[in-house]
């Protein structure tokens, strides 16, 4: 898929866990997971909202793409 | 209970009664159509071949007849394959992931059997009548030529179903990978 997921960087920035990301937006760890893997079909809006907030970034630093 | 799964429940017992009669009805007209095969007499080497297997009183059956019940055991066969695929598929709906690709598939395939049974059923009249008039054999009145507008019909439903549920199941494959 020409987009990429940069979630894992992020993540290892902030020295915070999946699991911790998961509890503070209220998703689903599987969800995140499937999100992180690249797996993910579509992301809602107010799931980018949610992880933009807690990571305090841009929807940009998570997600890239590649032609 | 679910009002859903009361209906699919009610149906599933519907459906299994149509399957055992029809499965019955299959074995039953196949036996008879397979007496009938060596009863009649179809002309050429297969009386040689027969002659040992007959009484005199099967000389009573038409080739018509055969014809009329070989058609009979073309329906229950398809009534067979058509319920137990949608027994199945009711079976997935009471276990609430019915939009899934199985599903799809086993609506094509409902088409397909009702298509096939459909154009045998068509093709074995001209077949019957034109050995009848070739081995000069008495053809008698029943087996006549007719359509059955509501199987063709049934088919391109079952079709139409199959293109749905697909769309279904890429729809809900979607929606499982939103995140």
């Amino acid at each position: 898929m020409a987009i990429n997921v940069k979630l894992d960087r992020i993540l290892l920035e902030r020295g915070m866990s999946l699991t911790e990301l998961s509890e503070r937006v209220g998703v689903t760890i599987a969800n995140l997971s499937i999100l992180k893997t690249g797996k993910a079909k579509a992301i809602r809006f107010s799931t980018l909202e949610a992880i933009c907030k807690e990571l305090d970034c841009q929807p940009g630093d998570i997600l890239s793409f590649d032609d | 209970m679910t009002k859903k799964n009361k209906v699919a429940g009610i149906l599933s017992v519907i459906l299994l009664i149509v399957f055992i009669i029809s499965l019955i009805t299959m074995l039953v007209t196949g036996l008879v159509a397979l007496f009938m095969f060596i009863a009649v007499p179809v002309g050429g080497f297969f009386d040689g071949l027969l002659d040992g297997f007959r009484s005199d009183s099967d000389s009573d059956y038409t080739m018509g007849e055969f014809v009329e019940i070989t058609m009979a055991f073309i329906t229950a066969t398809m009534f067979v394959v058509v319920s137990s695929r949608l027994m199945e598929v009711l079976r997935t709906i009471s276990a609430g992931t019915p939009f899934e690709a199985e599903n799809a598939d086993r609506f094509k395939r409902i088409a397909k059997v009702i298509f096939f049974a459909e154009l045998a059923k068509l093709a074995i009249v001209p077949i019957a009548f034109l050995w009848a008039v070739l081995f000069g054999v008495e053809y008698g009145d029943g087996g006549g030529l007719s359509i059955d507008l509501t199987n063709w019909l049934g088919a391109a439903v079952a079709l139409v179903l199959a293109e749905v549920f697909r769309e279904g199941a890429r729809l809900q494959e979607e929606q499982e990978f939103t995140v």
